[in-house]
């Protein structure tokens, strides 16, 4: 969890790849202070994160939502153990989820579902804040994340890492190993293979159990690469398996209004005492299944210029299991969703136009199926249905003197056709196709006029057409005190989004900082609908419930994020990065719902002059406040936001050495004081509060055979 | 050092072990999907009533008077085609008016239209099949009776069924008095199933406790059922 804030560090400016020889000295504190590094590091002129090498190792263990929290411009939508990233506002099905190239399809339109990835898969992961629907599609809209995964081995040998991590608050453990691999006799032939499982019991906040929010996880993979001459091939196998226990208290206060009310009022949730912590996933849970099979093909036109070909088949099983009668068996709902899809892209990279001049150019086309077949005993909430997808995208960076200017243009048209029933298994359907287009640009300039300084600027839009569930949902989602209706008139929704960034390096110390603003048209809201002030309710034969709607709005996003880091003393470094957004409903004058607040982070790591057996060893205290929501709508929410809070944290780390094998160790105390707190980005808020204390450790071991 | 940290050994050794550790877990959490997987998948829904679908479309409420024949009884039904979706259920008729001074049996009666006509009272056997885990609670501000504490109500309610040792209310005498405005006449059908541990929460006294709280949400279990209808007494 807090783990990751001493990756905070390197994360401070954007893409910042520090290749520095240790024995150089003094000219080494110079190449430190590079803001940009290596220019094919970054993928763009737009804001983004790369979370690598060490800054990743010290969040290994972690799921993918709590690793990317403590990013500046990124928090976290948690409910118990699921955490659903939010860059600039926007999560879900606003921002695209890549992995090794691959867009990740799954059911990510529910608050409480998690991206269905194995983080151990990524050896480096790229957050692109802001539209950005030229490059990763129309999901895209809020940003990207990226995983991007080890790379296979080029020179004979194997090498490895492998992982374990433990933690008191919940008693939970994850181990996992991660090899690659080439040999002699074969050097064509590369391949890797990966293998991680976690369990974890109940989660504890100070006053109670976070009841069932135990977690179990089994995730492998494994790749074969053949290179010859001018082209390789490769083909890749990756699946993830998880159950996921969901808060009991938060299923039973949502049953009916009276009861959420009552939640609501209580300090700790009902019935806690009965409660224990335990490894059995009880129901309310999730089950999930994701399978990626992927076959790429990479042949080298000439120098600098490749033709790629990926084809992959991905297949996401959601089963959600509700707190039902003891005769009751299977899950309530089922979800099987089938995605084939298929990208075919040329790119040039750094081609001299004249002395001062290169282009690096992409061009591409995509396509892709999918088939979505909703189950279970339950009345289902959202369709079965079939769409389509297809795209052609180009895009451009010209690299002249200090300037890096990028332009890009993206079409993609999307068909769905659902089958709309009353959603009882033995209901009539009827079929009915809907299609939209889906068109984005960008435009974007940076300068770098020393290696010490960068400013940038870029304006990017994208286009979304609705997802399945904006459209047709009717009836509960789990972890909701209410009805959802969807809306399947909704249109496409377009954002344009600008964004400014500065980042400067001196001898001791950086200083980066990224303002935004983002005009979304058409924006498909999610809210309670509301008639004369009062929440519109429908009787159902558990009660009144209130009733939420997808519906479009104009909305309106601005914030930025900021941080500075300064060498205090020798070896002393002080971190401290602020982030602020600011989300508008313009067309009812309203704030948007689940904007994250205003959030300090303040982190002191002490590097401990030791070398010989230990090396990078660190101390570090980190403190985290998060202010309260004062921008929130009344009439759309059923409580206040909760308090501000203040969470502080310790760490400790250390590396030895034998031979070629390298151990790290490390030691952390999460909110160490205990501290109770609710979060205003977590559906749990209105039934309990957050972990209290917990203490972990981890041990990393990178060895070669 | 360097002999004792022997490069290779050390390599291998690393390696058997860890692949040893996480054999453990998988070992154990292949079990689980194993079971978990076997029973989950490909049931056709409504196949069995184990495994039917938790859905109530219709509460009834027949209050039949003490000697009367069918043609006495009053009858009125909550009704939500649409279940959980987003349309709102009714009442049928939205006021029911008993008639003074009459001793009635009121029996419940749950149902879910959407399966097929023969189907649709599973959902009636299956919670009297576990009726040592279900209740039903009758509160609101014209009832008198163990789950309330309104002395001077026109209607007094009493549990006429027992689980073997407990109420469990698809059967109750309803009295009434005087008469009286129509007003909230809640049926609330609680869930009661065992904790974690074990423990049973289906406890003598729940009523009792509903009427000295006030707040259905203090009772152990979940909600089935909740519909406030609106009787009066003429």
């Amino acid at each position: 969890m807090m783990l990751a804030w001493v990756l905070l560090a390197a994360l401070t400016s954007s893409t910042d790849e520090i290749e520095c020889d240790e024995t150089s000295g003094v000219g080494c504190e110079a190449e430190v202070v590079v803001v940009q590094g290596e220019k094919q590091e970054r993928e763009n002129v737009q804001a983004e994160t790369l979370l690598h090498g060490e800054e990743l190792q010290a969040a290994r263990g972690e799921t993918l939502g709590e690793m990317l929290q403590y990013v500046p411009g990124v928090s976290a939508i948690r409910t118990g153990s699921i955490y659903v990233p939010i860059i600039h506002g926007m999560f879900a099905n606003r921002v695209a989820l890549y992995n090794d190239g691959v867009r990740h399809a799954s059911q990510n339109w529910g608050l409480d579902h998690a991206p269905e990835v194995d983080p151990f898969a990524a050896e480096s992961i790229r957050i692109v804040k802001g539209a950005a629907g030229v490059r990763y599609g129309p999901e895209a809209i809020g940003g990207a994340i990226l995983l991007e995964p080890n790379e296979y081995l080029d020179v004979p040998g194997i090498e490895g890492s492998s992982y374990v991590r433990g933690e008191t608050n919940g008693w939970g453990g994850v181990g996992a190993l991660v090899l690659r691999g080439n040999h002699a006799e074969l050097p064509q032939l590369a391949w890797k293979a990966r293998i991680s499982a976690k369990r974890a019991a109940d989660l504890r906040a100070p006053e109670n159990i976070i009841d069932n929010t135990d977690v179990q996880e089994l995730n492998g993979g494994a790749g074969l690469r053949w290179t010859q001459d001018t082209w390789s091939a490769e083909i890749d196998f990756e699946r993830f398996t998880s159950t996921i226990g969901t808060f009991t208290g938060a299923q039973s206060a949502t049953a009916s209004l009276d009861e959420f009310e009552s939640a609501l009022e209580r300090d700790v949730p009902r019935d806690t005492d009965i409660y224990n912590v335990e490894y059995d996933i009880q129901r309310p849970r999730q089950e999930l299944v994701h399978t990626t099979i992927k076959g790429r093909a990479a042949l080298q036109l000439a120098e600098s210029q490749e033709l790629r070909a990926t084809l992959a088949y991905q297949s996401d099983d959601r089963d959600e299991f509700a707190l039902v009668r003891d005769t009751i068996q299977g899950p309530q709902q089922t979800f099987a969703l089938e995605t084939t899809s298929a990208e075919l892209l040329y790119r040039a990279e750094r081609l001299t136009l004249n002395d001062s001049t290169a282009l690096t150019l992409n061009l591409g086309t995509t396509g892709m199926v999918q088939d979505n077949l909703t189950g279970g005993t339950d009345r289902e909430t959202i369709p079965s249905y079939d769409a389509w997808e297809a795209g052609v995208f180009g895009y451009a960076e010209i690299d002249w003197r200090d300037f890096v200017f990028e332009f890009g243009g993206r079409f993609d048209r999307r068909e769905i056709t659902a089958q709309l029933g009353t959603g009882f298994s033995n209901s009539e359907t009827s079929e009915e196709t809907f299609n939209f287009n889906a068109p984005s640009i960008t435009l974007g300039a940076a300068w770098r006029p020393t290696t010490q300084f960068e400013l940038h600027a870029d304006l990017s839009s994208a286009t979304r057409p609705p997802s399945a569930i904006e459209q047709f949902t009717d009836g509960r989602i789990p972890g909701l005190p209410g009805l959802v209706l969807g809306d399947p008139e909704s249109t496409t929704e377009t954002a344009w989004n600008l964004s400014v960034g500065a980042a400067y390096g001196w001898s001791w110390g950086r200083f980066q900082a990224t303002a935004f603003g983002s005009q979304v048209d058409d924006f498909i809201y999610f809210a309670p609908l509301v008639e004369n002030g009062e929440p519109l309710v429908s009787l159902t034969i558990r009660g009144a419930l209130p009733v939420f709607a997808y519906r479009q709005i104009d909305a309106r996003l601005f914030g930025g994020e900021a941080s500075l880091t300064i060498d205090v003393l020798p070896g002393v470094e002080w971190m401290s990065s602020a982030s602020y957004i600011d989300g508008r409903n313009v067309s009812d004058d309203e704030f948007l719902l689940f904007m994250p607040p205003p959030r300090f982070q303040n982190t002191l790591t002490w590097r401990l002059p030791w070398s010989g057996v230990f090396f990078d060893s660190f101390i570090s205290a980190q403190s985290v406040v998060v202010l309260e929501q004062t921008n929130f709508e009344p009439s759309t929410d059923f409580a206040p936001p909760p308090d501000g809070y203040h969470l502080l944290g310790f760490a400790a780390g250390t590396s030895t050495e034998f031979g070629e094998q390298q151990l790290d160790l490390g030691l952390a105390v999460n909110n160490a004081t205990n501290a109770r707190y609710r979060t205003y980005t977590s559906l749990q808020r209105y039934y309990t509060d957050e972990p209290g204390i917990s203490a972990l450790f981890k041990a990393a071991l990178h060895f070669s055979l | 050092m360097n002999r004792f940290f022997r490069r290779k050994d050390l390599a291998r050794l690393g390696a058997t072990a860890l692949v040893g550790l996480f054999l453990l877990p998988l070992t154990a959490c292949g079990d689980d999907d194993d079971d978990d997987n076997g029973d989950d998948s490909g049931n056709p829904p409504g196949a069995d009533v184990d495994e039917g679908p938790e859905i109530f479309t219709t509460l009834e409420l027949t209050f039949s008077p003490t000697g009367g024949t069918a043609a006495d009884d009053i009858i009125t039904t909550f009704q939500d085609d649409d279940g959980d979706g987003v349309m709102s259920g009714m009442i049928t008729p939205e006021m029911t008016m008993l008639a003074t001074s009459t001793t009635y049996n009121l029996s419940i009666r749950l149902a879910n239209t959407t399966l097929p006509a023969d189907d649709q009272g599973e959902p009636q056997e299956e919670v009297m099949e576990e009726d040592d885990e279900h209740q039903f609670f009758f509160f609101g501000e014209q009832i008198n009776g163990p789950a309330t504490d309104n002395m001077d109500a026109p209607i007094t309610h009493e549990y006429a069924d027992t689980d073997g040792a407990l109420p469990v209310g698809f059967d109750n005498t309803i009295t009434t008095d005087e008469a009286a405005d129509a007003g909230d006449f809640t049926v609330l059908l609680r869930h009661l199933p065992p904790a974690d541990d074990g423990t049973v929460i289906k406890v003598a006294g729940l009523a009792e406790d509903l009427a000295a709280s006030g707040d259905p949400a203090d009772l152990p279990g979940e909600t089935d059922i909740s519909v406030t209808f609106s009787v009066g007494v003429e």
